[in-house]
């Protein structure tokens, strides 16, 4: 058996703070349901995605020398194993779909409408492919270099939509629905934290598995905050009304930035490291699914495999999600049900099957 | 290995055939006798210094003959022994391999043994300032081809017993030797222990150049960028000794290898050491400034003139666009004609004699970029954004470094020609992720990031003080140890 | 032109490992890499590309039922 490259705890912190920031800041979908309630969702995403990563975080301490697939066999058996994470699979490539057309849709929508989408995906999926042939340290240490140009642009950007503000994006609180709160955490927490049992197929692959949690309950924290500014910031500068009807909110947002009275419309610089932000989140998906697929289906020799899950990947996509009303429509009602199982109900087992299996453990001594 | 006879003539006709059809094979006969069965001195006469030879070491060698009494042999021996440091040969291939390294052998009749001296005689250059690595401040010493002369210069500079040197020999018919240097309480033993045995491994029939080993040992052999430095300095390859790195010197190349190097010793030349630390971290800044600038100037114009009007201020907008009227290309179009002619005017004026050199790119460059613009090939803005990228890349002090930019230019170009930022983002994503994953023997190629944290990279990549650089040591002497799995591996991904 | 491409690809892709894993005494690979190279050739396939499942099209199916209740009976979320 190959050792593979170890990365440290920061690594993994940083690697789930890019893989979430990257993605979700786009979109608000939870700020166009709750608008100035939005808070509640990020407060119910921060409990839920540690409360989450704990359970996964506690379950790999148990067993430091297994990773999370060897886990599951030992836990659950076998054959029950293998179809939970067939499962989890399934949710993984409808995850690594969503997240290359949701970019593909972006770009052809804003910036590049005479592009075919395809290509724009095949030249995606040929670059994540890559980063999963290279490997998790090469991903990890490249989301190093890239997020402080990625954080210095959003700090700068927020710091010139200031004088943008129109509206107060507090007040007044608690006027949304019990529905759309409900539906707007639901859609945070899938679109974010639900995906942190991805992460859980990574953790044996930490040097030091105790400061895990720590420094990626930061990272956590530190993603909700970010998500919380941009928010607020969106809702002041654009207004509740157009929040609610833009497709993309925080692009309208920046496309406001000014520099002076001579630079303009710098948004698409910010899009750009938006863009590699979103690719290490695809890469870590796919190099998840690459390696927890090897697993269930028992390959031995894995390096033909990453290029064909690659293209798995590029054409699941291009047959998936082709409406964009439909895209969004999936992602609001059925995505949030199909995140259940693998994304909560999964973990939840490992810990009730751990917890069985110790008070066996402890009383057969 | 063919062992020798006793018998003088016997070695001598076996040389005489091996070296048959080379007139620089000369033997001298020593004694009286004509029959060359006393004994006999044999040398290649343009490697060895013959004046000397004749006049100090063969004619005393006579002189001890014709004054001592006892056998020959013996006298000849005590003789070459008051003359220097004399190495026994036991063989034919030992022979030629000391006569190739400019060494005279004595061959004595009834010795199974030959004896080799070293006499030097062919003309080296002398010690000259720097052709490439120039600086305002600091050394101005370089290597030359002369190994020996080159460990001179080096051991003159560390006179610690720390220093260590193994020596080799590659190359099957040059016979070329190769010197690892190093000090051993400072080099990580798994690195030096890597190299060394891919030092071992290497099958040349010829090394002219310390380039084949350079592209013989390194990890990544189809990546654009340099997995070690070479430089033309002692002082730099001091420095790189006192901070743990092994130096590979060649006979016949005044380039010395470092390894394993780093991305950011690539863009650090030696003068920063010379100079007060904030013009040296000003100086270091604007290198990172113009890597970017050389790397994604035209592409990042390409994108914003083709794509994303939107950024380019009104004002400029319209002086860009009356620039670009009438012209028939599309910017990409431009950017390559401009970008290939940049590089042939690079390569030509680098061919041309000096005394032409300078003068005839300088006119080149005007008359291209102006009478490419007079007859509408390329805009004006197009010029300048191709000469500053030029200009940026000049600005890298290291070589290959500049190449592996200027190279990976043209993929950039055409990624945004088509797909504007998107194709530029996703460009620069492949090149930072291929530039992470280098290693070499195991150790990083962007080290320190990815192995410390952000503090101990930016006081790694940023000069501090020299009065704090002593205590920094001290302190990363803790973390430079790759006690984590993490700092060192050596490993597959896929198997 | 595109699609072909991708499905002539995909096929050649499959078989030429098929063979190299065969070659080299890994078996099962050989025949997992041939059925993936097929199903992923299957979505570019003329005629049967459009039938050939998605995850969405798998998940619509599954939980638009559940959905249905749960957005518009339970939570009368219409958006």
């Amino acid at each position: 058996m190959i050792v593979k490259e170890k990365i440290t705890h920061l690594q993994l912190g940083f690697l789930l703070f890019g893989f979430i920031a990257g993605f979700e800041s786009m979109f608000l979908t939870e700020s166009k349901l709750m608008k100035q309630d939005v808070w509640i969702a990020n407060l119910f995403n921060t409990a839920a995605g540690l409360a989450l990563f704990w359970i996964i975080s506690f379950v790999q301490r148990q067993f430091p020398n297994l990773n999370l697939t060897e886990i599951c066999d030992k836990l659950l058996g076998r054959w029950f194993s293998k179809v939970l994470l067939c499962v989890y699979l399934l949710n993984n490539l409808e995850t690594i779909s969503g997240g290359f057309r949701a970019v593909s849709m972006f770009y052809t929508t804003v910036i590049l409408p005479n592009t075919s989408s395809d290509y724009l995906i095949f030249l995606y999926a040929a670059c994540s492919t890559y980063a999963v042939y290279i490997g998790l340290g090469t991903l990890a240490r490249t989301n190093l270099v890239i997020l402080p140009f990625f954080l210095l642009g959003f700090l700068v950007t927020c710091l010139f939509i200031i004088p943008e503000i129109q509206t107060n994006p507090f007040l007044p609180q608690l006027k949304s629905s019990l529905p759309n709160r409900l539906v707007g955490s639901m859609h945070l927490f899938t679109f974010t934290f639900s995906q942190v049992i991805t992460f859980g197929f990574l953790m044996s692959r930490v040097e030091n598995m105790k400061k895990i949690f720590p420094s990626c309950a930061i990272a956590i924290l530190m993603t909700n905050i970010y998500l919380i500014m941009i928010s607020y910031l969106t809702l002041s500068s654009l207004g509740f009304n157009y929040v609610q009807t833009s497709t993309y909110p925080f692009f309208s947002t920046i496309q406001m930035v000014k520099f002076g009275e001579y630079l303009e419309r710098i948004e698409v610089l910010l899009v750009g490291l938006w863009t590699v932000l979103t690719l290490v989140y695809v890469a870590v998906m796919q190099y998840v699914f690459t390696l927890v697929a090897g697993h269930v289906f028992g390959i031995s020799k894995m390096k033909p495999f990453v290029v064909a899950m690659g293209l798995l990947c590029f054409v699941h996509t291009s047959k998936s999600y082709i409406r964009t009303a439909d895209h969004f429509t999936y992602g609001i009602k059925i995505y949030p049900l199909s995140s259940l199982l693998p994304c909560i109900a999964f973990p939840v087992l490992l810990l009730v099957m751990t917890l069985i299996k110790r008070r066996r453990e402890v009383k057969s001594l | 290995m063919e062992s020798l006879h006793a018998s003088a003539s016997a070695n001598l006709q076996e040389l005489k055939r091996l070296y048959t059809g080379n007139e620089l094979f000369t033997i001298h006969n020593i004694g009286k006798s004509d029959a060359y069965d006393e004994a006999v001195v044999i040398y290649l006469n343009s490697l060895v210094d013959e004046k000397r030879l004749n006049q100090f070491i063969i004619r005393k060698m006579n002189m001890d003959l014709r004054e001592h009494s006892g056998p020959a042999g013996e006298v000849l021996l005590n003789s070459l022994h008051t003359l220097g440091e004399v190495t026994i040969l036991e063989g034919i291939e030992e022979i030629i391999n000391h006569i190739a390294d400019a060494n005279f052998v004595l061959i004595i009749n009834g010795h199974v043994e030959a004896y080799a001296m070293k006499l030097p005689g062919f003309e080296t250059r002398a010690i000259e300032e720097p052709q490439v690595e120039l600086n305002i401040r600091g050394p101005r010493e370089a290597f030359t081809e002369d190994l020996q002369k080159n460990l001179g210069i080096v051991l003159r500079r560390i006179k610690s017993p720390q220093l260590k040197a193994k020596s080799y020999v590659i190359g099957k018919d040059s016979q070329t030797k190769v010197m690892l240097l190093y000090l051993a309480d400072r080099t990580d033993p798994q690195v030096l222990n890597e190299l060394r045995q891919r030092i071992d491994a290497i099958q040349l029939d010829v090394l002219s150049d310390s380039m084949q080993i350079e592209e013989w040992i390194q990890d990544s052999t189809f990546s654009p960028f340099p997995q070690l430095l070479n430089t033309e300095r002692p002082d730099r390859v001091v420095k790189a000794m006192s901070r743990g790195k092994i130096v590979i010197m060649t006979d016949g190349t005044p380039n010395a290898l470092i390894a394993p190097s780093t991305f950011f010793e690539m863009l650090h030349p030696s003068e920063d050491q010379f100079e007060r630390f904030y013009f040296a971290n000003f100086l270091r800044t604007i290198r990172l400034i113009t890597l970017i600038v050389s790397l994604i100037g035209p592409s990042f114009y390409i994108a914003l003139t083709t794509f994303h009007l939107e950024m380019i201020p009104t004002p400029l907008l319209m002086t860009f666009l009356s620039a670009k009227a009438g012209i028939p290309f599309p910017t990409f179009i431009e950017a390559l004609i401009m970008e290939v002619a940049f590089e042939v005017l690079r390569e030509a004026s680098m061919r041309l004699p000096r005394i032409m050199g300078q003068s005839v790119s300088i006119v080149g460059a005007l008359i291209i970029g102006e009478a490419a613009v007079q007859s509408g090939i390329v805009s004006r803005p197009m010029v300048i954004v191709v000469a500053m990228t030029g200009i940026a890349s000049f600005t890298i002090p290291y070589y290959s470094t500049a190449i592996a930019l200027r190279l990976l230019r043209f993929p950039l170009m055409f990624l945004t020609a088509f797909t504007g930022m998107f194709g530029l983002s996703i460009g620069m994503f492949i090149v930072i992720f291929h530039v992470c994953s280098l290693r070499f023997c195991g150790v990083l190629y962007l080290d320190p990031i990815g192995t410390e944290g952000y503090k101990h990279s930016i006081k790694k990549i940023f000069l501090p003080p020299v009065r704090y650089r002593a205590r920094l040591k001290r302190e990363r002497s803790e973390i430079d140890v790759p006690n984590r799995q993490s700092h060192y591996f050596h490993g597959k991904e896929w198997d | 032109m595109f699609n072909i491409a991708i499905f002539v690809g995909s096929l050649c892709y499959g078989v030429v490992y098929f063979v190299l894993l065969r070659k080299r005494g890994k078996l099962s690979d050989a025949v997992i890499m041939l059925l993936l190279c097929g199903f992923i050739a299957g979505y570019n396939a003329p005629y049967i590309g459009k039938r050939w499942p998605t995850v969405e099209k798998l998940y619509n199916g599954l939980y638009t039922p559940l959905s249905r209740y749960i957005f518009s009976h339970l939570l009368s979320f219409n958006k």
